[in-house]
């Protein structure tokens, strides 16, 4: 009962805060998505500013000074703070590198199967009927295939670039963008909102775009935090594989395969990179939890 | 003399629980529907859930396409005007205003909706009339900017009648605009609806289920019963003398708030019919007390009774053919059996 009945009348000046204020003060608020947030900036500010921040090229080989330990250990010097790997290039600057090939990758991949998940998603959701029904069975062949294995054998006919891995990657995760964006416009589809704009004579892009589709942001905010974590590892998963980024290239998992003959005399190698992917995946993963207890009303309590 | 808004023989029918296997059933939500609305009226229509209320203000704003029948607003059918004419003519408010308001849009933005989706205006003329509006409704100036869920129920109703007048239409059709809200502000809103009809010089057509609002607010009052109008009339002979069986039982069954009066008896026996199956003949004869063999056959005609007009058998050779008594009322066109 929050209604008075001078409500239109006396009022204090300061109103409630708009939602986006109120998302904030919650977001805070939030230790996890904190944590997740700044793992992730973290990793964004190494990729973006990878030229600036590594201290040697990354390509720049020197069997001289093959394997040497990182700083901690005996051995290890301050001019290769993390060590070298078996051809003598800096560790350091190549997980820093490497954070560029896992951005654009996994950033990339959510991006693209966003709008394409979403246009599914939002298409059957609102028009129902027939195109639901082709919609729905898009996302079932999707749901059935064998994902990683399609991955695998597409980049083996296509080769393993930057490009070709991102955009398979983002065939591969829109699925559940699609699924969550379809059933949420198909409630707002019903809300009186859009049967006022549609009386209104408002176009299908005007409702789409314009009424349902800033709705949707929140559920697809949360949905691409959790996707990006999934697309990392698969683009990790694949370049192990050898099947994704291709030598030299500095990727997170392509370090971890090119290590794995050295795994019992320098585990160092396997562990930097195994710890990097581990840290953003789970960094991500708690920026995605927290989004979603900031972004839904419930999560107030 | 013809009213702003007229629905002649107006039939909706609905195709329901199609699949593979089965085939789908016909709902009959809206069987035979005429009324007029004289220009500056207020025309409401009750009924319970279900009985086709909802259908036909959908189908007054042309988002349902009438199966037979047609609507005719100053005279045109509705479905030969251009979206956006219409929509400056004819405006909704609905029920529940925390549904009817894009919770990602401010007032500003919500209010201008219509004049945006028509277009043609400048940004700045848009927002003259958004103020002006809103100082109509009574919202104070500075919420312009404020989203929805900074606001109470009574402010966010005020927002959505401030979006249907902004056009400055001529109907408004309101589909319950008070039944979200709690008492204390529905006397409010209609009070602002009632004001608001006076200076713009709007006619309403008021659905609802509350019979105390619809005294308080109407000139007439169409009493609607599975698709069908059982009892049209003036508001006093409606729901103060009320005839057709159906009226008498719907106004025993409403509240009275005072001292020594208990709960009203439930009045109604059995559900409300499958409006995929209606009864044969009179669609309410299986519930009414006073059924006679005719009515399980034959469906009732429209019928004169005082200044109301009344489909019930009960009146068949007492009602006065006395044409003159209420020239605006409306004729009732029984639906015949489909």
């Amino acid at each position: 009962m929050t209604d008075r009945i001078s409500d239109n009348t006396a009022m204090p000046e300061a109103l409630p805060p708009s939602p986006t204020r109120e998302m904030l003060w919650r977001a805070t608020g939030h230790i996890g998505f904190l944590i997740g947030l700044t793992i992730f900036l973290t990793v964004l500010i190494f990729a973006i500013f990878a030229p600036w921040i590594a201290p040697h090229d990354p390509y720049a080989q020197d069997l001289t000074r093959a394997l040497e330990p990182p700083v901690w250990a005996d051995g290890g010097s301050w001019g290769h703070i993390l060590g070298t790997d078996n051809l003598g290039r800096d560790n350091f600057s190549r997980l820093v590198y490497g954070a560029r090939v896992t951005m654009i990758a996994g950033v990339g991949a959510t991006l693209f199967s966003a709008v394409l998940g979403t246009a599914i998603g939002v298409i059957g959701g609102y028009y129902g009927g027939r195109i639901d029904a082709a919609m729905m069975f898009l996302i079932n062949v999707k749901l059935a295939m064998p994902g990683i294995l399609i991955a695998l054998s597409l980049v083996s006919i296509f080769g393993g670039s930057l490009l070709v891995v991102t955009l398979i990657l983002g065939f591969l995760f829109w699925d559940r963008f699609a699924v969550v964006t379809r059933t949420a416009t198909q409630q707002l589809r019903n809300m009186e909102f859009v049967v006022a704009a549609e009386v209104a004579g408002a176009s299908r892009f005007r409702i789409l775009f314009i009424e349902i589709l800033p709705n949707l942001t929140n559920h697809i905010i949360v949905v691409a935090s959790l996707e990006m974590a999934l697309a990392i590892l698969v683009e990790a998963s694949l370049s192990f594989l050898g099947l994704g980024i291709q030598p030299p290239m500095p990727s997170w998992g392509l370090m971890i395969s090119e290590a794995r003959t050295l795994m019992f005399t320098n585990p160092h190698l396997i562990m930097l990179p195994g710890m990097a992917i581990f840290t953003l995946v789970v960094g991500i993963n708690l920026m995605g939890d927290g989004l979603r207890d900031i972004t839904t009303p419930q999560g107030r309590g | 003399m013809s009213g702003i808004l007229e629905v002649q023989e107006l039939r909706v029918q609905f195709k329901v629980g199609g699949s593979l296997l089965a085939k789908p059933r016909t709902l009959h939500a809206i069987n035979g529907v005429s009324l007029s609305v004289a220009r500056g009226e207020v025309l409401s229509i009750v009924g319970e859930s279900g009985c086709g209320k909802s259908t036909l203000a959908r189908t007054m704003l042309g988002i349902e396409t009438p199966t037979y029948g047609r609507v005719l607003l100053e005279g045109r059918p509705i479905g030969d005007y251009r979206r956006a004419d219409l929509a400056a003519k004819i405006q909704p408010i609905f029920q529940d205003p925390y549904s009817s308001l894009n919770p990602r849009k401010t007032v500003h933005d919500l209010i201008a909706m219509p004049l945006l989706v028509r277009g043609g205006m400048a940004r700045r003329e848009i927002s003259r009339l958004v103020t002006d509006t809103m100082e109509l409704v009574g919202l104070p100036r500075r919420m312009m900017h404020s989203y929805p869920s900074a606001m109470s129920g009574g402010q966010r109703q005020r927002v959505a009648i401030a979006r249907a007048i902004v056009t400055r239409p001529e109907v408004i059709i309101c589909d319950e605009p008070t039944s979200a809200l709690d008492v204390s502000v529905q006397a409010q809103i209609l009070n602002l609806l009632d004001d608001l009809r006076r200076q713009l010089n709007l006619t309403y057509i008021f659905i609802s289920h509350d019979l105390s609002v619809v005294n308080h607010i109407s000139d007439r009052v169409a009493v609607i019963y599975l698709g069908r109008i059982v009892e049209i009339g003036p508001v006093e002979d409606v729901l103060h003398n009320p005839r057709h069986p159906y009226t008498r039982r719907l106004r025993a069954s409403t509240l009275e708030p005072e001292r020594g009066v208990r709960l009203p008896k439930p009045v109604f026996q059995g559900g409300f019919p499958d409006p995929t199956n209606p009864p044969a003949g009179c669609h309410y004869h299986p519930r009414c007390s006073e059924a006679m063999p005719v009515c399980q056959t034959a469906a009732p005609g429209a019928l004169r009774v005082g200044h109301s007009t009344v489909a019930c058998h009960m009146f068949t050779g007492l009602a006065d053919d006395d044409e003159d008594l209420n020239p605006e009322s409306a004729q009732i066109a029984a639906g015949q059996e489909t």
